[in-house]
């Protein structure tokens, strides 16, 4: 009896013995690998002051499934002033994008105040906008055709500083893009 | 020795006595509608920005000004309206709501300071005041209009008296000048203001036009210093039955190099997306006419689209003679034709133009639009484009 003990007491050692060694010699497992996450390629138009005119500027952003993403992407985009010495960003660092929601082929852009007086004149107010809408249009699907512009959730007749009645272009309905604005490179 | 003393306190006296006086240098005058002065309001120079006591400001306006010591904000009350600007905050807070400030605040000694047009836009959007701020005559004018735009609640009445009989082969144009009373549109790096020289070209215009084309009748939609809802202006042409409208403007744009004048209709892709904001406007002006947006009929809205393209043919071809006159009279740049949805045009139902006769935000092309000389240009290539139009359209 204390024969068999004594060999199972032994047979627990030796397998514990063996479970040690393995542990010791098992290999590593590998550390984590920091995935890169991919990228993609964007374009956005900035104003190039010396021709008054659009110039597009390539941008690299994280990937990403969702359309209303990317628009977010493409509107902190156009707040980043563009390295070119010439190019500037017409889109001020405080117009905030509320909202975003797609409705048939609509794009609705539901910003701050701050789209009002954000640009003045007749020439300013279109670069502006298109600055805006081309940039939206050039990165997101093709059924999306017209963007719709907000104001704190409200549509307002123009961007005018002085009321609604002071500015120019009409924003009441979606605006389609205008490439006849965007210059050679 | 003692005279260099005697000298020297009284250098130290002068410069202590006058030195305030320097700091005082920042200020803004206000005056009325009439441009009569009311007062000054201290103001800060910071980095060569003007910034405006918001303390003194809201009290020369007659708010109810009371500076809150334990929360540290300044409370400005008008009416029903309470504005509170905190020293560290870009939001102003009113009735609950975060408005937003076009320009951050600047708190120093005790004081709340922001920059003139961040407060002109406040009380602009967000109140019944009127303000206009000149920033090379650092100056406020309030209350712009105000009267005037009483007295004008019914622009169209204002003109029934004046308008002109036209006969067969005669034309009449509405002239519009852009912007007005509250609204001063594009104000150049000088301090001119886009409604006083647009002002004055329509007026010069009117006279030229009386003088020297008699077969020409025209018509200003304002000829003071008044504001008028865009969507009145062409109420004006439409109600008259103008043969053209033309809306005159000076342009602006995010860079001083900018420059030149250019001619833009209303735009009517027929093909692209803006299809559908063509037949959105078409169907405002049908709504206009009468027609409830129920009863539009198929016939009804394909008679509204076929005028429109009637309309933006001879929008066209009027904004092509408008650059040629003008190309032939001056060396400045033709920025040529161009089309965008201007509100100003959409509900025209004649053909309808809006002018830019060039760019406010360029200094050089500030001061040419402040001469009489390059007025009179415009003024002449103006009238002779509408003679041709005239012409080609009422003589066969």
């Amino acid at each position: 009896m204390k024969k068999t003990i004594a060999i199972l007491i032994a047979c627990f050692f030796l397998g514990l013995l063996g479970a040690v060694i393995f542990n010791y010699f098992r290999p590593e497992p590998a550390p984590p690998v920091q995935e890169k996450l991919p990228e993609e390629e964007v374009v956005v138009f900035f104003l190039n002051s010396s021709r008054y005119q659009l110039q597009e500027v390539k941008r690299v952003v994280p990937e990403t499934e969702h359309i209303t993403g990317r628009i977010e992407q493409i509107i902190a985009e156009l707040k980043e002033e563009p390295e070119k010495g010439n190019l500037r960003s017409l889109v001020p660092s405080d117009l905030e994008l509320r909202s975003v929601f797609l409705e048939e082929d609509i794009v609705y852009l539901d910003f701050n105040e701050a789209l009002i007086g954000a640009a003045e004149g007749s020439s300013g107010e279109m670069i502006f906008l298109y600055s805006i809408v081309n940039s939206l249009i050039a990165n997101i699907p093709e059924d999306y055709k017209l963007v719709k512009f907000l104001v704190n959730g409200e549509t307002v007749k123009t961007i005018g500083p002085y009321g609604e009645e002071s500015g120019h272009i009409s924003i009441e309905y979606p605006l389609g893009p205008r490439w006849n604005l965007v210059g050679s490179q | 020795m003692r005279n260099i003393v005697a000298a020297l306190v009284l250098i130290l006296f002068i410069s202590a006595v006058f030195f305030p006086c320097f700091a005082l240098a920042a200020n803004l005058s206000l005056v009325d509608a009439e441009g009569s002065f009311i007062g000054d309001v201290p103001g800060l120079n910071r980095n060569g920005d003007l910034l405006l006591d918001l303390y003194n400001f809201f009290q020369a306006i007659d708010f109810s000004v009371r500076w809150d010591v334990s929360a540290k904000r300044l409370e400005v009350k008008e009416k029903e309206t309470t504005f509170r600007f905190s020293p560290k905050s870009e939001h102003v807070l009113a009735g609950g709501k975060k408005l937003f400030l076009s320009g951050k605040p600047v708190f120093e000694s005790g004081r709340i300071y922001l920059s003139p047009r961040a407060t002109a836009g406040l009380l602009n959007q967000h109140t019944d005041h009127s303000v206009v701020y000149n920033p090379s005559r650092r100056q406020f004018q309030l209350g712009v209009a105000t009267a005037a735009e009483a007295a004008n609640e019914d622009p169209i009445g204002s003109f029934l008296e004046e308008i002109p009989e036209v006969a067969e082969d005669e034309m009449l144009v509405v002239v519009d000048a852009g912007h007005g009373g509250r609204d001063p549109g594009a104000i150049g790096p000088g301090g001119l203001m886009e409604k006083e020289v647009i002002l004055e070209i329509a007026r010069r215009l009117k006279k030229h036009i009386k003088e020297k084309y008699p077969r020409i009748k025209i018509l200003l939609t304002r000829e003071d210093d008044v504001f008028i809802p865009l969507q009145n202006r062409t109420r004006i042409a439409n109600k008259n039955g103008a043969d053209v409208f033309v809306s005159i403007h000076a342009n602006s744009g995010p860079s001083t190099r900018a420059t030149g004048f250019e001619v833009f209709t209303l735009s009517a892709e027929a093909s692209d997306p803006s299809a559908r904001e063509r037949a959105n406007i078409e169907n405002s002006v049908l709504r206009y006419e009468g027609y409830d947006s129920e009863e539009l009929s198929d016939v009804a809205w394909i008679l509204g689209q076929l005028r429109a393209s009637v309309h933006t043919m001879e929008s066209q071809a009027f904004a092509g003679f408008l650059l040629d006159k003008l190309d032939a009279r001056t060396t400045i740049k033709n920025r040529g034709m161009k089309q965008a949805p201007f509100y100003v045009l959409k509900d025209a139902r004649m053909p309808a133009v809006l002018f830019e006769a060039g760019f406010l935000s360029n200094p050089r092309e500030e001061q040419r639009l402040r001469s009489e000389s390059y007025q009179q240009i415009v003024v002449e290539a103006l009238a002779a484009a509408l003679e041709k139009y005239r012409k080609t359209r009422f003589q066969g």
